[in-house]
This record gives C-alpha cells, structure tokens and sequence, in this order.
C-alpha cells in the first residue's frame, strides 16, 4: 500500500478526493464537539466552567503527542525505504504539531490562572509539553537550515528518531523532577474515571482536531510537492 | 580488534595534539565557563547561602553552555581538509572511529571544565570535602553532554548557520543530564543518598554510548553524500 501511494502523482489525485471528506467530518466535528463542550456538558464540582477549557487543551496534547510519533514514523520510511513523500509528511505534520503543542501549553495556562493561581508552574507534564515543543523547534530549524531544501532532510529524519528514543528518557526525568498536574483520567488500565458525559465532547473534539490535522497535512504535502517540483523544474532550466 | 583500535587511538592523538597546538582555544572555553560564574553573583547578591543552594546548577548550566560552542566545532576542521572522507573510506567502522572522536573530545572539552569546576565550587561556598564524587559526576555528565554534542554537531554539519542549530538541539536532549546531574550534587551537599542519581547517570551514558556513535556515522555519511 506504501509503494501504491509514494507516487506523489497517484498521492495527490487520492489525497485531492480525501479532502473534502476530512474536512466536512473535522467540521461537523468541531460543530457538535465545541456545542457539546460549551452548552450540552455539566460544569465541573470542583472547578467550575473552568472545566471546558479541557476540550480544547487535552485533545491538543494527544494530537501534539501522535504527531511526533507519526513525524517518527515517517522518518523511518524516510531513512529505510528513501520515499521522498515521507520525508514530505514529516515536513509537513511538523508545524501543525508544534501549533498543537503551543495551544496545548497556552489553554493549559488560561486554566492554570484561575484553577492553580498561577500561569505557569514548573510541573512535569507541563515542562514535558514545553521540551516536546522544542524537539519541534530543533527539528524545524534542522529540516529547513541547509541551502538546498533536500539536504536537510535525512539529518531532520535522523533527529526525529533520536527525539523519539529520548522522549521516554526526558519524560521519565522530568516526572521525577516534579509532578503536580493530575494523572490521566481517559487512558487508564482500568478504563477511564471521567464522566461520561465529559468523556463525550472530549473524544468528539478530538476527532475534530483529528481530522483539521489530516486536512491541513494534506494541504502542506501537496504544497511542498509543488514546491520541489517548481525547484526541479528550475534547476532543469539553468542547465540547459 | 587491532586494527580497530590502532586508527581509534590515533584519531584521539591528533586531536590532542591539534588542540594542544592552539592552547588559547581550551584558555578561552576556561574563562567563559569562570566568568559565567562570575556574573551570577553580581545579580543575585553575595548571600553565601543562597549562592550555595544554587551551585549546582550552576555549575551544569556552565559546563553545558560553555561546552557548547566548541562542540559545534567537533566536525569542521576535519570536513573542510577532508579527513572526513578519510575516515569513510577506510576499513575501520565509522561507528568506532566517531566513538574515538567522542572520547578525544571529552578529553579536549570536558575534562578542563571538571578540573576548573572546584575554583567554582570554592567561589559559591560549596562544601568540599565530597569534592571528588562531584567530580566524577560532571566527569560522567560531560561524557553524556558530548555524545549529544557529537549527534549535533555531526547533523547540522553543512547547514547555513550551525551555532545556533546545535544548541537548539542540544539543549532539550540534556534535559535529563541536567535534572539528575544537578540532583546528585545537591544530594552530595546536603549529605543524602546519592548512588540512585548517579546509578540514572550511570544508565543515560550507557544508552547514549549505544545510540551517539552510529547516529552520529550516520549523519556525517549523509554529509558526504
């Protein structure tokens, strides 16, 4: 299936009929997710209207946290099977994966303010979140820091997967360093302690996010394919 | 195993030697890591308490920065005269030959930064009778700080503007160096147990002697390509 795809002619014609699809889902997604997150979900006993803060925050964590793994694994088919399309996902997933770890932090502090008093404490997970947004950062400037765009894309490819062997580590050590914020209330062994009627807007918001990210993937790959098609075209034209 | 190790040890000699020939470059790593130092003081006031709590970190953070820059430099002297194709050419494992440049570099980098590290510990009050535990442990930090440093170095080998890029890198990877190496001082200070930081030390180095010297290969040979 991998092969079938890595034309990235035969890429763009399924991706161009894809979109529409994703979009109209990430869409009626958001529509219900954000009316079930605002009006049709009870109000928090401890914290209050505080609480719709979390359909925003914790479903930007989780997509901040697949995208790198799914940038990882890109980079793995990248550095195996040299498909130049995977090396283009990767570039691509990157800013739409830092943009959810920033509002991951920056909704994290808007309920930080009122809940914990302050905008920002030194927790674990948070300082995770913050070191998961520079391993973006690095990797950005790594893809992007070579004077022709290609070159940097195997040392990038190469950093993911070292970020992804290291992030346990980081995580591991900063979760020892200092942990306040409380534990994860969805994915648990024992299945989830939130309630349902939370659980609901939580998992619906999240398909949205889902499907906004597959869309603007989407959007950024057929993007950076053109762009390297102009930039071929153009190195043709000063040979000849 | 000789035909390893012979070009390994020769790969650490001409690099001690190359840096004993500008011994200005390892003076000047010296004073930036002393005069770091210096500035905390200035700022936060001479309270020789509050200087102490602090010194640990600040000894990691000055050993991190000030290692830094010449880390950056780890691979482009020898890119540039082609001892670098060199090395890929030849029968020896690329791996073994980045491991010796490791070594090499935490020798040149790292080891006169531990050495100068108790005029700063003296400097911020700290107790000195556990001087040489201390030691060993930024002796390891530093070990894990440079195989880093080699993985970025050797990544950002070509790119536009490499200063920047290798600490961009860098820093979020040492996370766990700082936090457990800062850790273990503090524990040496205040006379608690310190064997399970330098046990998680202990563990991070092996890792990254696992995980640096063929990453590192790796993207010198994407480099040459």
């Amino acid at each position: 299936m991998f092969d079938y795809l890595a034309n990235p002619t035969r890429f763009r014609k399924i991706s161009a009929a894809l979109l529409p699809v994703v979009v109209l889902v990430s869409l009626i997604a958001f529509t219900l997710g954000l009316y079930l997150a605002f009006f049709a979900s009870p109000a928090d006993y401890q914290q209050g209207e505080t609480v719709r803060i979390m359909y925003i925050h914790v479903p930007a964590a989780w997509m901040a946290m697949l995208t790198y793994i799914l940038m990882a694994v890109a980079a793995v088919f990248y550095l195996v099977w040299r498909h130049p399309l995977a090396d283009i996902g990767a570039r691509a997933m990157a800013l739409p994966g830092a943009g959810f770890a920033f509002i991951t932090l920056l909704t994290g502090s808007f309920w930080g303010r009122p809940m914990w008093g302050t905008w920002w404490v030194w927790d674990a997970r948070l300082t995770s979140m913050l070191i998961l947004f520079f391993l973006y950062l690095g990797y950005m400037a790594l893809a992007d820091g070579f004077e022709r765009a290609e070159r940097g894309s195997k040392p990038a490819c190469l950093l993911l997967l070292v970020g992804v062997i290291n992030l346990p580590i980081i995580k591991f050590s900063v979760d020892w360093w200092n942990t306040l914020h409380q534990g994860s209330s969805v994915l648990r062994l024992d299945g989830p302690s939130i309630d349902p009627a939370m659980l609901k807007p939580l998992l619906v918001m999240a398909l949205a996010m889902l499907g906004w990210f597959i869309a603007i993937t989407i959007l950024r790959m057929s993007r950076l394919i053109m762009q390297r098609r102009i930039s071929n075209l153009e190195a043709r034209e000063s040979w000849s | 195993m000789r035909a390893i190790l012979n070009p390994c040890l020769a790969v650490i000699m001409a690099d001690i030697r190359a840096s004993l020939r500008y011994p200005g470059d390892i003076l000047s790593g010296l004073s930036y890591f002393i005069m770091m130092a210096t500035l905390i003081p200035l700022g936060l006031g001479a309270d020789q308490g509050e200087l102490a709590r602090i010194a640990p970190v600040m000894i990691w953070i000055a050993v991190m920065l000030a290692s830094l820059p010449q880390m950056d430099r780890l691979f482009s002297r020898i890119a540039k005269d082609g001892v670098l194709e060199q090395m890929l050419i030849s029968p020896t494992p690329m791996t073994m030959l980045m491991l010796a440049k490791i070594i090499a570099a935490w020798l040149i980098i790292i080891l006169p930064l531990v050495l100068a590290a108790p005029v700063i510990g003296i400097m911020f009050g700290l107790a000195l009778d556990r001087l040489a535990m201390m030691l060993c442990f930024l002796a390891i930090g530093g070990l894990c700080l440079v195989m880093i440093g080699a993985m970025a170095a050797a990544l950002v080998l070509g790119s536009r503007q490499s200063g920047v890029f290798t600490a961009i890198i860098v820093l979020p990877l040492s996370m766990p160096v700082l936090i457990f190496g800062v850790a273990g001082i503090s524990a040496l200070q205040s006379g608690a147990d310190m064997a399970g930081h330098m046990m998680l030390l202990g563990a991070l180095t092996l890792i990254l002697l696992v995980l640096s010297p063929p990453v590192t290969a790796a993207a010198i040979r994407f480099s040459e390509e």
